[in-house]
């Protein structure tokens, strides 16, 4: 013999041995969530995302769905918070000092959004039912070699030939849990943005920009797209309780 | 017991049946309680390991003892088989050796998962890793360079030239006038947060100039080194949030990532970052030379942090 023994593991029973493996095991999968991207249920992604932003989680009060992705609204003390789970970002829209306020809940990421999303902020109470009245209008030109890309601009930029549109909305609220109501407003023009000529839908696409914080944040008095979005909140007995405005006008998004 | 006896073997009948299948009957009887199967041949190897001693051991103390004989006085000084069998049973639970088997399974799982999509990862990386040395050939990318040059301070040490441009053409004279000294760490969410160096420059010539600003112009450039969490790196807009004010009492609003003119203004970057560390670059444009520290300040989603940045007239 030798004399010398080397170093060598403890021997593990079979209940050390099924720990052993185990422990390692939660540890390799814990690699592999975080090498999938950490992936988390949208409530928890959405306070991470909070978390990232150096904020104190907020209080969720609605989750949409928009062309797959998942939107997360959450009220803080001053400001809701829209996470876009997807984009990874968070963006901001002042709560109403008092009564009742509309928000965009959608993505201000796409140029075509076949259905967009309003959520009340601090709904009445007592409200049961709401209803949603939306009036948009958009000015028009298509651009391009075949001249068949749309974009939204006001007729004083560049020549060709500007058309303007109008459409209207009027949207039954789907009360949260939350209290707030959610107002589903779906493009009369359902056409797959894949399929239309250039790639733009001129309805979707003044929807889409519903959700861009420069709509809301441009000096001047001329806004493209316009609207006007009104709530009425209705109690048991279908009394008028409260209403509530959007309209670019009213400058309700912070920005960053 | 005569030879007959001994052949026959113990059978229900009392008699014991001897050879390879007298042994492997009362074996099996013996391990037929253990219900998680892989353990039995485990556990069966030890019976048949003392049956083959006891059998050795008879035939070394007794050298005229036929080797039938020695089986069966071995197999009956074994005892009851059925009865070391529900002793084994006892002992040999069949939800551990599942769970054990399980253990196994999701191990192997698991490190498959990882070394694909690790291994991939890794793959992936170093060939972005490859592909930006042979870009840069070799040395760190020019931004890169002017980062280290305004955040160094060091005045010995002259201003990145890229290929074919010179000092004269830029027509900028950087001096460092005031060095930031090292901060305390503060806690701010999840977050640990320190200035870790930087400078308050001076620069002159036509080429900082901007609408409504006049050479010369200052500017303090400091290291805000930011230490999370892994999986959880600060978002960089959150450094947008970050203003501050001078001794003098300048107040310095942040511009969210564009630059500013005229009035003093702050810029937050985020710069390349090792492991859990990030790094910001932060611009305060406007700073006055006779300012002896700056404060930073963050108020918003109801966090909250100040970092005082002492600006020294010697290097540190």
């Amino acid at each position: 013999m030798s004399g010398k023994r080397g170093w060598s593991l403890p021997r593990l029973g079979r209940g050390g041995k099924i720990l052993r493996n185990l422990a390692i095991s939660l540890l390799l999968l814990v690699l592999v969530w975080a090498a999938l991207g950490a992936p988390l249920p949208p409530s928890l992604d959405f306070h991470r995302l909070e978390l990232r932003y150096l904020r104190e989680p907020s209080q969720i009060v609605a989750q949409v769905e928009q062309d797959g992705e998942i939107y997360v609204v959450g009220f803080g003390e001053q400001e809701a918070v829209l996470g876009d789970l997807e984009g990874g970002s968070l963006s901001f829209w002042s709560l109403p000092e008092e009564g009742t306020g509309l928000m965009v809940a959608g993505s201000d990421r796409k140029v075509n959004v076949p259905t967009t999303w309003l959520l009340s902020m601090r709904a009445p109470e007592d409200a049961v039912t709401a209803r949603l009245e939306l009036e948009l209008s958009a000015w028009m030109v298509k651009i391009g070699p075949d001249r068949e890309e749309i974009v939204l601009e006001l007729p004083k930029n560049r020549e060709g030939e500007y058309w303007q549109e109008r459409w209207s909305y009027s949207v039954e609220g789907e009360r949260l849990l939350s209290g707030e109501f959610l107002f589903r407003v779906d493009a009369h023009d359902q056409t797959p943005w894949q399929e239309a000529p250039g790639r733009r839908v001129g309805e979707q696409m003044a929807l889409a920009e519903l959700a861009w914080d420069y709509l809301y944040t441009q000096t001047g008095s001329e806004h493209n797209p316009d609207f006007l979005a009104q709530a009425t909140f209705y109690d048991e007995q279908g009394v008028c309780i409260g209403e509530a405005r959007l309209s670019p006008e009213e400058t309700l998004f912070c920005g960053m | 017991m005569n030879q007959d006896e001994t052949r026959r073997g113990r059978q229900k009948d009392g008699t014991v049946e001897t050879g390879e299948r007298g042994q492997a009957q009362w074996l099996d009887k013996a391990v037929a309680g253990i219900r998680f199967r892989p353990d039995r041949a485990a556990v069966r190897a030890e019976p048949a390991a003392h049956l083959e001693d006891k059998q050795a051991d008879l035939q070394r103390i007794f050298p005229d003892i036929p080797p039938q004989e020695a089986e069966v006085r071995a197999l009956e000084a074994m005892g009851d088989p059925e009865v070391l069998g529900r002793e084994l049973a006892n002992i040999h639970r069949p939800w551990l050796g599942y769970l054990w088997m399980a253990s196994q399974w999701a191990l192997g799982v698991a490190l498959a998962l990882a070394l694909v999509l690790w291994g991939g990862r890794g793959l992936s990386e170093l060939e972005n890793r490859r592909t930006l040395e042979e870009v840069n050939q070799g040395k760190a990318p020019y931004g890169e360079r002017v980062y280290e040059y305004y955040l160094a301070g060091d005045p010995e040490v002259p201003f990145p030239q890229q290929e074919g441009e010179n000092e004269v053409e830029t027509g900028i004279t950087r001096t460092p006038v005031r060095w930031a000294e090292e901060t305390e760490t503060i806690r701010a969410g999840l977050y640990a947060l320190a200035v870790s160096r930087g400078a308050l420059w001076r620069l002159a010539g036509e080429g900082i100039q901007e609408p409504g600003t006049q050479s010369p112009r200052y500017v303090l450039e400091c290291e805000l080194t930011v230490t999370g969490l892994p999986g959880l790196p600060l978002h960089p807009e959150a450094a947008y949030h970050i203003s501050g004010f001078d001794s003098l009492g300048n107040t310095y609003q942040n511009t969210r990532g564009g630059h500013g003119t005229e009035t003093a203004y702050i810029l937050a970057m985020e710069l390349a970052g090792k492991g859990l560390n990030q790094r910001y670059r932060l611009s305060v444009w406007e700073v006055p030379p006779q300012a002896e520290w700056f404060r930073l300040e963050y108020s918003w989603g109801g966090v909250d942090w100040t970092l005082t940045v002492p600006l020294k007239e010697e290097r540190i």
